[in-house]
């Protein structure tokens, strides 16, 4: 068994990252398809990131107040570090620390300084496109299509802005992209 | 190796040792992993722009092209990658399989960034970094060059350290902003333990030279910012504030103990070691939580390369000594443009302090032999 293991050591070693990869687009490509659809507004600036291209950054509304207090001391300051919380989206919409028993719709995240974070905090989009959908997404305009999965993993599947997908509402709303580099 | 060569060359002239001998020897050195390092510089640098380019074109976010397509090629590109390092495999030059194994690395982790792109993925950059470090170790274990080896540890610590700092249950020790300070404080020795476990282990001395060095690395820097900072404030203000360190100082009377207890080490080695190792314990938290004047900073950095420098030529890293004795030197001279403030003074103050240590180095040389068989005694 070592001794075959040894043989083919290189072979495994060069397979590992490429399967792990694969595992990874095959699971999200999972909830991508087979999850349950949401819609929540959203309101946003720009940054970028260097290993990813430019992304819309943005702040999720999903109702209620989240992430208001540490859950050891509600009625005091946010804690800077991650805690993980829930936000239940059935009616009424709900936050807690602990998971939502009787829930049929919940996103799992974390809290970070007073921020609900549940990883569809970010769209990647053209950089020629990316100051006209901030703006647009900062004049409350904007919405991101949600797909949740079986553990309440989500995952952004489409960004709308007045309710069209954003290449839609590029094409008909923005006369051009503005010029890559400016 | 040029060197090398002609030293070889001298050798079989004074007919020291036959040419064969002389033939192996060079062999047997370029395939080393130190062997040839300009062309090898050069490999990783080309190698590593190519892979930053990549990375860059994968910035630009081409939205037309489908994003089953931009997967396919990068798998694809991934593949050829891989099956070209293991058509290499028996290959006698190493560069080409190093180069192949820099480009398989960096094209995984742009992989991972044009994942999270395609799929709108979140999470933080250190969760992506010990991902990709998670799979890319197996492959990064054939490299016979420092270069992937050494990339591969400062991800880890980096990335290790942002994880562990964002721990919840760290919250009752000290609050989130001073949390890297202490962080980086500790963490040359959290490398040199690594380095100390790896050793055992077989076909891991890459990555004990990466975490030896990076621990050197991490804390002459951290050295450096708590004078710098000493400097910049001679007060004596505290920088930040005294939040329950002491795990830290724990750790730190551990790492001290386990140094004493090194029976692979010679004791004069030992006790250089540890006494470098509490001058380094003490002088950051000092600088840090201030009740210390720049002077006494200052010091506590000359005792610290000097001993370091002394330590690394032992460890047979002439370079690096070098380096910590010329940053000595600017360290001495700062010190005595505060303290003296004018040039002349300045003056008369380094020719004494060059003859003192002048006089000291002569001191010391005659009289090391009997104190290292003392301390030796007194160890055994």
């Amino acid at each position: 068994m070592i001794a075959w293991f040894g043989r083919y050591r290189l072979i495994l070693s060069l397979l590992l990252p490429i399967l792990a990869l694969l595992g990874m687009v095959v699971g999200k490509e999972s909830v991508r398809s087979l999850g349950a659809e949401v819609r929540l507004a959203i309101e946003g600036f720009d940054p970028r990131d260097l290993l990813s291209g430019h992304f819309l950054l943005y702040r999720v509304d999903y109702g209620p107040p989240v992430c208001h207090s540490a859950p050891e001391n509600p009625g005091g300051p946010v804690s800077p570090v991650e805690i993980p919380a829930f936000v239940c989206l059935d009616e009424p919409r709900r936050f807690g620390y602990d998971e939502p028993e009787g829930c049929r719709l919940a996103i799992r995240g974390s809290c970070q300084g007073g921020r609900f974070i549940a990883g569809i905090e970010r769209f990647y989009i053209p950089e020629e496109y990316a100051r006209s959908l901030d703006r647009v997404v900062r004049d409350k305009q904007g919405e991101i299509l949600v797909r949740i999965g079986g553990r309440g993993g989500a995952q952004v599947v489409a960004l709308l802005i007045d309710g069209k997908p954003w290449d839609q509402a590029a094409r008909s709303e923005f006369s051009s992209p503005e010029p890559f580099g400016r | 190796m040029a060197n090398l060569s002609r030293q070889l060359e001298e050798w079989v002239g004074a007919s020291l040792i036959g040419e064969d001998q002389a033939r192996r020897i060079l062999a047997f050195e370029a395939s080393r992993p130190g062997g040839n390092r300009l062309l090898y510089s050069f490999v990783a640098l080309g190698a590593s722009i190519v892979a930053l380019g990549v990375i860059s074109l994968i910035a630009t976010n081409w939205h037309l092209i489908p994003d089953s397509v931009k997967l396919g090629c990068d798998f694809l590109l991934l593949s050829l990658f891989a099956g070209a390092i293991w058509q290499r495999r028996g290959d006698s030059s190493p560069l080409a399989r190093e180069f192949l194994l820099i480009l398989f690395a960096f094209g995984v982790l742009a992989s991972i960034g044009l994942i999270a792109q395609i799929y709108h993925a979140g999470g933080r950059w250190d969760q992506a970094l010990l991902f990709w470090a998670g799979i890319i170790l197996p492959a990064v274990t054939f490299s016979r060059k420092r270069f992937l080896p050494f990339v591969w540890t400062l991800a880890v610590l980096a990335a290790g350290s942002n994880t562990l700092i964002m721990v919840p249950a760290l919250d009752f020790l000290f609050a989130i902003d001073e949390r890297w300070l202490w962080m980086l404080y500790i963490l040359p020795l959290i490398s040199a333990t690594v380095a100390l476990l790896l050793r055992r282990l077989r076909g891991s001395e890459l990555f004990v030279e990466a975490f030896r060095g990076w621990a050197w690395s991490l804390a002459m820097g951290m050295v450096i910012v708590a004078d710098g900072l000493r400097m910049l404030d001679s007060s004596g203000r505290e920088v930040i504030r005294h939040d329950h360190p002491v795990p830290f100082f724990i750790f730190g009377a551990l790492f001290l103990v386990g140094i004493l207890l090194r029976t692979d080490l010679e004791a004069s080695l030992r006790y250089l070691l540890a006494i470098l190792v509490s001058l380094y314990l003490l002088h950051i938290p000092l600088a840090f939580l201030g009740g210390i004047h720049h002077w006494a900073s200052a010091l506590f950095v000359l005792a610290i390369f000097a001993l370091a420098a002394l330590s690394l030529v032992w460890h047979h890293r002439p370079g690096l000594a070098n380096l910590l004795v010329t940053l000595l030197g600017v360290r001495f001279l700062l010190l005595f443009l505060t303290a003296f403030g004018g040039l002349m003074e300045t003056g008369l103050g380094l020719v004494l302090c060059g003859s003192l240590i002048l006089a000291s180095l002569w001191g010391w040389l005659r009289i090391r032999r009997r104190l290292f068989r003392w301390l030796e005694g007194l160890a055994s």
